[in-house]
């Protein structure tokens, strides 16, 4: 597995973590995402720039899932976010960062949501009239890496 | 994509070459208190554009205190003011190639080529330009929200965000009213409206740094879907827009309920409105998530260069208010008395259970 850091792609990327979710915009794309369960939990540690084996050891604790099949999902859960533009492989130099201890909780994958209905808004002329196209749409699957 | 050090360049020598003609143009100054703050906006005396401030006309004040954001507003043809050839400002037949947003230190810039509407505002100074290449021809949904992008860089300064959502209350308490057109967003707002409530937006609104979060008034325009003119019908003189299919019929809200427009409100609840066409309607609770879902992406998109403090600010508001789902009755006195309900209640409630 890929054993580097990671950061958000900032500032074409912005990220919010809210009551257990996470919320994901490309500000460039219009295309917004969202993680839940441990995808979510992976997230402010994969912001902070974490070396990817602390992150998997720190998600391992909390989830009790086997060691192997964790970090393969976490590889691909970080190919997937790659592929996305949401983040990107970090250069610079990261200050040691004490791993919080995540609260234990069941192992739910990497799903990443991705919604792209709002991409319209950003066409040619970003403000204008908006679509009476209601709300809210349905999501599509989640990709869930194999 | 645009050069920044091209961009900045530009933008400077045109930020300069406007403050040089605002020097000596006529102009007429008209005073605002936008989110409780004093505002100067300077509009040409003899042109057209003083219609374009219809919108804000409820916010105007006599007050003399010095302004926290002077705003000039051009335009193009009537003051003779045109935009200088550059790439950094030619979109109209390669949209990637001049400029959408620039974000400098302190100067913000954002160009819509189609409607012909350049938005400047440099935070240092606290002075902002619109700039519209003619009044005349200027889209009628500027005219609804007018100068919005200086307005959200200028509150996003102050820790606030212009948020895509309307807000309406009662005793000065409110509730904010998510998601996109079609969401049943205006006609929640309308419906509130004609039973009694303050009107803060129906699409636009200021939110402020206060905790609880208050809404401000940012424009007093309420805009329908077509479909939805006869439930309105009473407000048919009010409507401007109605010859234009291609328009949404839109009115002034002060010229509907004077007494109720322009008051903040505290807010205590962000709902998430959605056309159910049921006898009654029906509140359920949601999850701070989906409604930051609901709330976040047409905010931010059409904001971009207020990108992370809008958007921060936003997730705040999920999380310290209550959020529900509204499952809308087609009848709007039954959406208001549903709206009226959760604004008086003593205690938090699960109205599915009531209503």
């Amino acid at each position: 597995m890929d054993t580097g850091r990671f950061a958000i792609n900032s500032p074409t990327v912005i990220g919010e973590a809210i009551a257990g979710e996470v919320m994901i915009i490309n500000l460039v794309t219009g295309t917004y995402y969202n993680l839940t369960g441990t995808a979510a939990a992976a997230w402010p540690l994969l912001a902070a720039g974490l070396p990817s084996q602390r992150i998997v050891d720190a998600l391992g604790k909390a989830c009790g899932v086997e060691a192997n099949v964790l970090a393969s999902d976490f590889a691909a859960f970080v190919d997937t976010l790659s592929t996305e533009a949401i983040i990107r492989a970090a250069d610079e130099t990261i200050e040691p960062l004490v791993v919080p201890t995540l609260a234990a909780a069941p192992y739910t994958g990497f799903a990443l949501h991705r919604y792209d209905d709002m991409r319209a808004l950003l066409v040619v002329d970003p403000v204008h009239e908006v679509g009476d196209f209601g709300w809210p749409p349905p999501p599509e699957p989640p990709r869930t890496p194999q | 994509m645009t050069d920044p050090a091209l961009a900045r360049g530009v933008l400077r020598d045109l930020v300069a070459a406007l403050e040089r003609a605002a020097e000596s143009r006529p102009v007429v100054t008209r005073r605002y208190r936008i989110a409780g703050v004093p505002v100067a906006v300077h509009v040409g005396a003899t042109g057209a554009a003083q219609r374009m401030l219809e919108a804000i006309a409820p916010l105007g004040c006599a007050d003399a205190e010095p302004a926290q954001l002077t705003l000039h507003v051009w335009d193009g043809r009537g003051d003779g003011i045109a935009l200088p050839e550059s790439p950094v400002l030619r979109r109209e037949d390669a949209p990637e190639a001049g400029l959408g947003g620039y974000a400098g230190a302190s100067l913000r810039a954002f160009y819509q080529p189609n409607a012909g509407v350049l938005s400047l505002f440099d935070a240092a100074t606290g002075q902002g330009h619109w700039w519209l290449r003619d009044v005349a021809t200027t889209p009628y949904y500027e005219r609804a929200a007018p100068f919005k992008h200086v307005l959200q860089w200028w509150i996003a300064e102050r820790g606030g965000a212009l948020l895509h959502s309307a807000a309406v209350g009662l005793g000065g308490e409110g509730i904010l009213i998510a998601g996109p057109s079609g969401s049943g967003k205006s006609s929640t707002a309308l419906a509130c409206v004609d039973a009694g409530f303050a009107f803060a937006s129906d699409d636009y609104v200021l939110i402020d740094s206060a905790h609880p979060p208050r809404a401000h008034l940012a424009y007093a325009t309420a805009k329908v879907v077509r479909s939805s003119l006869e439930r309105h019908a009473h407000h048919q003189r009010h409507f401007r827009n109605l010859a234009r299919a291609d328009e949404k019929p839109m009115l002034f809200v002060h010229e509907v309920a004077p007494d109720r427009v322009g008051s903040a409100l505290t807010l205590r609840a962000v709902v998430l409105p959605f056309v159910a066409h049921r006898a009654t309607t029906a509140l359920v609770p949601i999850h701070p998530a989906e409604m930051l879902r609901a709330l976040a992406p047409s905010s931010v998109l059409l904001f971009p260069l207020a990108g992370d403090a809008a958007f921060r600010r936003m997730a705040d508001l999920c999380r310290e208010l209550p959020c529900w789902r509204a499952e809308l009755a087609d009848d709007p006195d039954d959406v208001a008395a549903a709206m009226r309900g959760m604004l008086t209640a003593a205690q938090p409630l699960d109205v599915r259970a009531v209503r």
